[in-house]
């Protein structure tokens, strides 16, 4: 109980500066056609020299999962992250979100990373790799495995 | 109490327990089907089939190997992955792995239906509603049978409630374990109890940096037996920092790229072997066979379902609607109701009815529910007996509450019963004498209706009219069973000239004509059964003992002219081809064992049963017969009959005792002379069967009583056992 609510706090506390001046980005990260369990998602952000930053979100709540979003997992010092977790995403479907990703981030050599994997089906760390710029907002890419379809608005 | 926790979750979660069990029943086969696709074990290393494989597979990711031995890959494709079977000698895919295929589709649908979070919710639940229903389900089913020593013994009911209890016995295990370890497995999934996945090697802090070997030199791998293999998860391609991630039964850890070395080895705990050894029996991976017997029993859920709700409807309709009926504080009289199935019910509201006509405030209440009755004159308390002795539902909390009461009621009992039951009106017998000792007065006798018998329950109810000084008339609303039609084909006289006038009767169900005959199926009966018929101008059956089952093709019964008997008397003067409305009325309980030595005693036509059963009788089963008559020349019954039996072997030894005659005997004396040899027999694991008059009956318990002294045992051990049934009248 006592963990908890620190924890609570501490991300309160946290997120009240960057809410001054949130600029909500929104990402759609569409999961391809496949048979098989739902895909695990670990967004993140690196700055410019390429140093972990932030988790901007995880699709799926089961922490047992987490190390098979490897560079993610890896990147957070195996710790993963709290308070920024839904579920995961089954295949076909389309996953909005809009993180809290201030306006000082975009054009400033910030990258935004995404793990998939699926239990049973295969790992794809770092499936997407997109620096956050406004020419590239609006711009569709794709993944080779679980990632249909990437994009991000400002 | 124990039945609505068995019955309220069965009827809410029905759907998704059916759809569980189905579904487990399919994937029950995976485990055996993956045994035929695994590759013979061999002593390579994984570095080994590491290597083959990834020779033979560009851009593989993972290495896996199934409990059963099945090897399969993660490979990346240009877009997307596959699973690939991969053979261990050659590092060639095979073929497509389970992913993707149909029993993964199943497997979804028995963990969450496709509900994600919510599915795993519900489907956890469900396993605590199938255990539930499991032990409330036993719990009942001991009931049923007299307690848990007799779980094992035959089950009497017939029908719906006979096949769901017979069937229920056998799945019952299967079953608790698929619920216990699925609830245990749901329970881990959302995070209640601790499976130990949390043990995780740390990924290395450092690697080492240079060119890395080819995955069949790394020396960690090679240490490593292909069949202690759980999963090899390859470093990211292209990236240095990355390592091997390997897992086997006992640990995990990772290989470094460039040394080879085992870097962060971790054991698994005891809650991870706890986990994977109910992982193993839930799914019957690495455990086949119990896997099969799982999906058996899980194949019993649908018939439980069936034959469960069949019960549950039939119960409801058998609850009567209560008219008329006061409240506590004002009723002149207050009739209480010990009903499991709801039958009593119907009588108790027959004569609530009855005595509202005449004007009597009456109110009508569950044995559980008494109370304070400040106005009443009489309590009168209407009980079935479940089981061997036990409580019906209704009035399970009666004799505490009994025993807890300040004042008292004169108290009428009827009890309602089944004669073929040892313990006849067992629970009623300890309410009497539970009133007994708390001082209660009684206005009437106990009097006991036998299988819901109408002429019972009427003669009791004149007793009370007659008390009150009152005509009752109670119209009895108990749904009267469907009868068939039979035409009398043969009938054969005997005992004429020995004031025993007796007739074999030989009934067929006629054959409906056109169309409709091709699908006529007729009655079910077997030898042993109750024919019930009504001589014109009487609601009330009688019954007698069929002498023929299904497969002889026709329905006999041997009738004694009784003198003034209304119903024998019609009987005996039917002619041939004439037509009569029969019912059959299965008797269960009154049977011969289907092994062991069966000893049959019989008198009159009470022999009609005993003939029954030796007409399918096999060769060779060591079937005794005692017979009483009165004389040879005239009333010996079915003469031909038994002498074609004891020919062909069915009946290895038939004793006859004539009364009648020079030597005249009865068949108790024919067993008393026969005593050694009778007891010889039970030891031998022996059953006895008796049908007669009940005189003839009392004689022949007591000739046994005395033979089975010298073993210790006794005739009400046997039949506690079913070893000694009689069908008396």
């Amino acid at each position: 109980m006592y963990r908890t609510s620190t924890a609570l706090a501490l991300s309160m506390a946290a997120l009240a500066p960057i809410a001054a001046d949130a600029n909500p980005v929104t990402i759609d990260v569409t999961i391809a056609q496949y048979q098989g369990p739902n895909a695990f998602l670990a967004m993140y952000l690196t700055d410019k020299s390429g140093a972990y930053q932030s988790t901007v979100w995880v699709a799926g709540g089961s922490t047992r999962y987490w190390r098979h979003l490897r560079t993610w997992f890896d990147a957070t010092g195996g710790q993963g992250a709290d308070g920024v977790t839904g579920a995961s995403v089954g295949a076909g479907r389309t996953l909005t979100i809009t993180p809290d990703i201030s306006a000082a981030m975009i054009d400033a050599g910030y990258v935004l990373h995404i793990d998939a994997a699926a239990e049973g089906i295969g790992e794809s760390p770092n499936e997407i790799q997109v620096p956050l710029t406004t020419a590239g907002a609006g711009q569709p890419t794709a993944g080779t495995g679980f990632i249909a379809k990437f994009q991000y608005g400002l | 109490m124990v039945r609505h926790l068995h019955s309220l979750p069965g009827l809410i979660f029905g759907l998704i327990l059916l759809g569980l069990a189905c579904t487990g029943a399919i994937l029950s086969l995976a485990p055996l089907l993956d045994r035929v696709q695994a590759p013979a074990v061999s002593a390579q290393s994984v570095a080994d089939v590491a290597a083959l494989a990834v020779a033979e597979n560009p851009g593989l990711t993972r290495l896996h190997r199934s409990p059963n031995g099945v090897i399969s890959a993660s490979v990346k494709a240009k877009v997307f992955f596959q699973t690939v079977t991969i053979d261990p000698a050659t590092g060639k895919a095979t073929g497509p792995a389970g992913a993707g295929g149909f029993l993964d589709w199943i497997k979804e649908l028995h963990r969450s239906f496709f509900l994600h979070q919510a599915g795993h919710g519900i489907v956890g639940v469900a396993a605590g509603v199938m255990l539930v229903m499991a032990l409330s389900g036993l719990v009942l089913l001991a009931a049923a049978l007299g307690g848990w020593r007799r779980m094992g013994q035959r089950v009497r009911a017939t029908g719906a409630r006979g096949w769901h209890a017979r069937v229920a016995r056998v799945a019952v295990v299967g079953l608790v374990v698929s619920a216990l370890t699925g609830g245990y497995m749901s329970l881990a999934t959302f995070e209640f109890i601790n499976d130990g996945t949390q043990v995780q090697a740390a990924f290395p802090d450092k690697v080492a940096t240079g060119s890395a070997l080819a995955v069949g030199q790394l020396p960690a791998l090679q240490a490593v037996p292909l069949a202690d293999l759980r999963d090899l998860t390859f470093p990211a391609a292209g990236d240095p920092t990355d390592a091997f991630l390997i897992q086997t039964a006992a640990g995990e850890g990772y290989v470094d790229q460039v040394s080879g070395q085992m870097l962060n080895w971790t054991e698994y705990g005891t809650a991870r072997q706890i986990w994977e050894m109910i992982y193993k029996l839930h799914t019957g991976q690495g455990l086949w066979m119990v896997g099969l017997v799982l999906g058996l029993s899980a194949l019993a859920v649908p018939v439980l379902s069936a034959t469960g709700t069949a019960i549950w409807w039939a119960r409801r309709q058998a609850k009567p609607r209560l008219r008329h009926t006061a409240r506590a504080a004002v009723a002149d009289l207050v009739i209480l109701v010990g009903s499991e199935g709801g039958t009593t019910w119907g009588y108790a509201a027959a004569v609530s009815d009855a005595l509202h006509q005449q004007g009597l405030k009456v109110h009508v209440g569950a044995m559980n529910d008494l109370g304070q009755y400040p106005q009443a004159g009489g309590l009168i308390l209407m009980t079935s007996t479940y089981g061997d002795g036990v409580a019906p539902a209704s009035a399970a909390r009666f004799l505490d509450k009994l025993a807890q009461s300040q004042n008292s009621l004169p108290v009428a009992i009827l009890a309602f019963g089944d004669r073929m039951f040892a313990n006849f009106c067992g629970y009623a017998d300890q309410v009497s004498a539970a009133v007994d000792a708390a001082g209660w007065p009684r206005f009437l006798p106990m009097a006991r209706v036998d299988r819901q018998s109408a002429a019972d329950f009427n003669a009791w109810v004149q007793d009370l009219g007659a008390l009150l000084g009152l005509t009752l008339t109670p119209d009895l609303q108990i749904q009267r069973p469907k009868t068939t039609k039979l035409e009398l084909v043969a009938r054969h006289d005997y005992g004429e000239q020995v004031q025993a006038p007796t007739t074999v009767l030989r009934f067929q169900v006629p054959h409906p004509a056109g169309w409709r005959g091709v699908f006529a199926r007729g009655p079910t009966y077997a030898a042993g059964d109750l024919l019930g018929m009504m001589p014109p101008g009487s609601d009330v059956p009688r019954l007698y003992s069929l002498a023929s089952s299904r497969r002889d093709g026709f329905i006999e019964i041997a009738v004694r002219k009784m003198p003034g008997g209304v119903c024998s008397g019609w009987l005996h003067d039917l002619a041939v081809g004439a037509q009569i409305d029969a019912l059959i009325r299965p008797n269960p309980a009154f049977r011969p064992q289907s092994q062991g030595p069966v000893i049959m005693i019989a008198a009159g036509t009470g022999l009609g049963p005993m003939v029954g059963f030796l007409r399918s009788m096999g060769q060779g089963r060591g079937a005794e017969l005692y017979f009483g008559a009165r004389d040879p020349a005239s009333d010996y019954l079915y003469e031909q009959v038994l002498a074609d039996a004891v020919s062909q072997g069915r009946l290895s030894r038939l004793t006859t005792a004539f009364s009648r005659v020079q030597d005249r005997a009865y068949v108790q004396d024919r067993l008393h002379r026969d005593a050694a040899h009778l007891a010889e027999q039970i030891k031998r694991g022996g059953q006895v069967l008796v049908c007669g008059s009940i005189a003839m009956a009392r004689a022949v318990a007591v000739e046994f009583e005395s033979a089975l002294a010298p073993l210790g045992m006794s005739v009400a051990a046997l039949r506690a056992e079913g070893r000694y049934l009689e069908d008396v009248y």
